[in-house]
């Protein structure tokens, strides 16, 4: 495991980090408009490229929450190429290491009593990195557990580290202040979730108990009585993390099983439970060379309100597009367009928006879809190029799509990633919208 | 012979008296007979244990040192620890301990005014015990290679130590964190850096340079 050297764990620290990148991205417009002077050709696009550049190499010094807002502003909006996109996902692998006397004082201070009076065996060192915690192996009774250890002061510097990249969202995205409030409010409401384990803890033994019937899932057993709001102890799960899997070869077979499994597990909560673990990243499922999948991290889980649910899926039946008035009427509920809408941006942004929905819901509209189909991804990332050239979406001040869709398209996006890099041809039309 | 456990007893009873006084009086009692008085109880009692408040004041930073001392050594862990985790574990453990009497701290830093300084008098004789301590801390570093073993340079180091000690405790009684997390961060990071300024580092090059310019010096006026 690659560690980064240190957490910039200070304000100040993190502070420094992100000013920055703010004389950075100033320095790029600076370098485009000099440009612009000599040779007007010069590309808006190079201009994007320097900066984002310059934000991830920022952003990633960063662990924690500046990261994962990041993450979905990368992901939701397009804001950053492709390649960076992936440097963030392996970002989250790795982790700078808490000491062995810290973890023994975290555990005092929330269970009582350090590691050893509860296990038989406890690795000094993190095995593993979780998203804002690490993870230890202990063995207890000869049965082997994972222990998530949560980084000391996270929660405290969520709220200051969004205020810090709020700036540049605001910049980055040129939408305005309310709309942008809006999202960070959803964001800052999930990560605060994220750092409690204790509604985590219970949120697993929900979820995984609801889901269990799936068939090829797999979940741990966790054990409160080890757990805390710092802590959480499952038992220990084998497999492999999805790069180190498809190193190995699978059969298309074993692909499509754990393609199913994955796609069975979010359409049960999504249109069952509605609510769904909304962190479908590589590093949360562990592979089996038989076929399944085992899933321990239920850290982000998005709750989903009736009234975003009811339109976003209605969209899904192509039916609804022979009614122009209907389809606006949608479009508002998921706050895709405002009733303030000229009708010349009417005219621009609904074809547009269904050109998308048509594209993004096209699985649930077959019977079996073939995830591993590059055509069709490659469509999606063409479209999502060209939306970011498009000058009428860069310079729209006004917030396009609820701020429930920001972790549902989140969850999308991931799941069709992994089904993509899986290969898998899944089972997807059971379900009749 | 003397009983060391009832001596020790004796002493901690009447620290807690006297703390707890001080708590609610916001002061020290007047004087050894009315304070012990007060625990309808003789001054020779008191005067068998301590010959002054003075001693009291220095027994309680020597009653801390000592549970943690006694936690860690009933602490398997601790014994495999190298040098720098013994002393995270020794600042973690003792950050504990002062938390069950915060509220006294907070009033002898009040007292003072700019916080618990390294020069006052209660803390002399922890610092002593601190040292010996931390001299142990220092020789089984420098036998792990995690510190530079420098000549006349390295018998100093422990007293650096004590400088962070100080100032763990300031940060500590000024740290307003959830359950003191940022103290805990404190300790890993002023752990890190210490061990970073006592291993080979930049210094030892520069010392390294020195010495050679110096010694080349001097042939040349010779």
């Amino acid at each position: 495991m690659k560690s980064q050297e240190r957490i910039p764990k200070s304000r100040i620290e993190r502070a420094a980090h992100i000013a920055g990148a703010g004389v950075k991205v100033g320095g790029n417009y600076i370098k485009h408009y000099a440009k612009k002077m000599v040779n007007s050709d010069v590309q808006r696009e190079e201009l994007h490229r320097d900066n984002a550049g310059d934000i991830y190499e920022t952003l990633s010094k960063l662990k924690g929450s500046a990261l994962k807002v990041a993450q979905m502003m990368s992901m939701d909006r397009g804001i950053l190429p492709q390649e960076y996109q992936e440097k963030f996902q392996l970002s989250q692998y790795s982790a700078p290491p808490l000491s062995a006397p810290l973890v023994a004082q975290i555990f005092r201070k929330s269970l009582g009593n350090s590691p050893g009076a509860f296990f038989d065996e406890f690795t000094q060192n993190a095995v593993a990195a979780a998203s804002i915690g690490q993870v230890h192996k202990a063995t207890k009774n000869s049965k082997e557990l994972a222990i998530k250890i949560q980084y000391p002061g996270i929660a405290n510097s969520i709220g200051s580290d969004l205020r810090m990249v709020k700036p540049f969202a605001v910049r980055l995205l040129s939408m305005n202040k309310n709309d942008i409030d809006n999202y960070f409010d959803e964001i800052e409401g999930k990560l605060m979730e994220e750092t409690n384990y204790q509604l985590e803890l219970q949120r697993s033994i929900e979820l995984s108990q609801a889901c269990a019937h799936i068939s090829n899932l797999q979940f741990p057993e966790y054990y409160p009585e080890w757990s805390s709001d710092k802590i959480i102890t499952m038992d220990w799960l084998n497999g492999l993390h999805l790069k180190e899997f498809l190193a190995t070869k699978p059969t298309q077979e074993v692909r499509n099983s754990i393609g199913q499994a994955l796609w069975d597990f979010y359409d049960f909560q999504i249109h069952e439970l509605k609510m769904v673990h909304a962190d479908p990243h590589p590093g949360n499922f562990l592979f089996t060379p038989d076929g399944k999948v085992n899933i321990f991290d239920f850290g982000c889980v998005k709750v989903i309100p009736d009234r975003f649910y009811t339109p976003y899926f209605r969209l899904v039946d192509r039916s609804i597009y022979n009614n122009t008035e209907e389809t606006h009427s949608i479009f508002r509920e998921l706050e895709l367009l405002h009733e303030d809408d000229s009708a010349g941006e009417i005219a621009f942004f609904a074809p547009l928006f269904k050109q998308m929905i048509d594209m993004l819901t096209l699985p649930f509209t077959c019977e079996t879809f073939d995830f591993g189909d590059e055509r069709y991804f490659g469509g999606i990332y063409q479209f999502a190029d060209n939306l970011i050239e498009m000058p009428e979406i860069r310079n729209s001040k006004k917030a396009r799509g609820s701020r429930h869709s920001l972790y549902i398209n989140r969850t999308y996006y991931g799941l069709y990633h992994m089904l993509f890099d899986l290969k898998a041809e899944v089972v997807t039309g059971k379900r009749k919208f | 012979m003397v009983d060391i456990g009832h001596l020790r007893m004796e002493k901690v009873t009447i620290l807690e008296k006297y703390i707890q006084f001080q708590l609610e009086h916001g002061k020290q009692p007047e004087s050894v007979y009315l304070f012990m008085k007060q625990l309808k109880k003789k001054d020779a009692d008191f005067f068998a244990v301590f010959s002054s408040f003075e001693a009291v004041d220095a027994f309680f930073w020597e009653h801390l040192f000592h549970n943690t001392q006694a936690k860690l050594e009933a602490d398997k862990q601790y014994q495999q620890f190298g040098s720098s985790e013994k002393l995270s574990a020794f600042y973690f453990l003792w950050t504990q301990e002062l938390l069950a009497h915060r509220s006294y701290l907070l009033m002898l830093a009040k007292h003072s005014g700019k916080g618990i300084m390294p020069t006052e008098k209660y803390l002399q004789h922890f610092r002593h015990l601190f040292l010996d301590y931390a001299a142990g801390i220092v020789a089984s570093g420098i036998e792990e290679k995690q510190i530079a073993d420098r000549k006349f340079i390295s018998d100093q180091f422990r007293h650096g130590l004590w400088a962070q000690t100080v100032f763990l405790l300031n940060f500590w009684i000024k740290d307003t964190s959830n359950d003191f997390e940022d103290t805990d961060a404190a300790i890993e990071k002023t752990v890190r850096l210490i061990y970073k300024l006592m291993g080979e580092n930049i210094f030892d090059e520069m010392l390294d340079l020195g010495k050679f310019i110096f010694q080349r010096s001097k042939k040349s006026f010779s």
